[in-house]
């Protein structure tokens, strides 16, 4: 069971996340959420298109 | 969703495309005083956005909240100026805070759109326009209507919303930041630049 567990937890990081990465991540984030936060279309739903 | 899905999704593909066709590392930006961008729009998503949280603040509040989160993004916008598209989209931004602040701090839509894009009728002016940034008036009493959210999306889009021309300019700002982050150094260099980070553009996502 815990080999098991451990070959799981291998593949699943085998995708490695850099510090740039996150750093790019974040830097996607900030813009989905500048160009949301600044000028989001109306809807009548309240979504403005979120 | 749809919109904004759309729209990183589609900034994203142009961002490596460009970088990968033009064999290009990615650069990214250095802002500064990101923690202004977080800070100004969540309050803006409880208040307009989350379902759960936007049913308790009151309507008096709202403008309030979205003169406030708009004033700090543009100081955000200010403070890092010199990147790539920022002066596009601070423009668009700033086209949106004038016609907000102007006419009592929400997003004019005229009755005609709001019946548009909600099938009701009938509004009154200077209602709220559903849970949203939006406010009814007509075109007589809005300052800067050119301004106001005036535009309908083509009805052949499968999601209606209204955006104004500063909603224009902040998505071409958005993009031209993409872009400016797709024209780091050539691949095969290996001398970092001042100031900026570089990924190489094809292993910058999934690799």
């Amino acid at each position: 069971m815990k080999e098991m567990f451990n070959k799981t937890m291998v593949k699943a990081t085998s995708v490695r996340l850099t510090r740039e990465r996150i750093q790019l991540i974040i830097i996607l984030a900030i813009v989905l959420l500048l160009v949301l936060g600044s000028g989001a279309p109306s809807d009548f739903g309240g979504w403005g298109g979120a | 969703m749809y919109l904004l899905a759309l729209f990183v999704g589609g900034g994203v593909l142009f961002m490596l495309g460009r970088a990968r066709l033009a064999g290009r590392t990615l650069q990214l930006p250095q802002f500064e005083m990101l923690y202004l961008v977080p800070v100004a729009v969540i309050p803006q998503l409880l208040a307009f956005y989350f379902p759960s949280t936007r049913i308790h603040v009151p309507d008096v509040l709202a403008p309030v909240i979205l003169v406030w989160s708009q004033l700090v993004l543009l100081g955000f916008v200010w403070i890092n100026r010199k990147q790539p598209g920022m002066w596009l989209l601070g423009l668009g931004l700033a086209m949106n805070f004038l016609v907000i602040l102007a006419n009592g701090g929400m997003m004019p839509v005229t009755p005609d759109t709001a019946t548009e894009l909600s099938g009701i009728e009938v509004w009154d002016a200077g209602v709220r326009f559903g849970p949203g940034k939006g406010v009814v008036l007509p075109n007589s009493t809005t300052a800067f209507w050119d301004l106001s959210d005036r535009f309908l999306l083509p009805d052949w889009f499968p999601y209606e919303a209204a955006y104004s021309l500063g909603d224009v300019l902040i998505v071409a700002g958005a993009l031209a930041l993409f872009g400016g982050m797709s024209n780091g150094p050539r691949a095969i260099g290996t001398g970092k630049q001042e100031g900026s980070q570089q990924l190489h553009g094809p292993q910058a996502i999934g690799g």
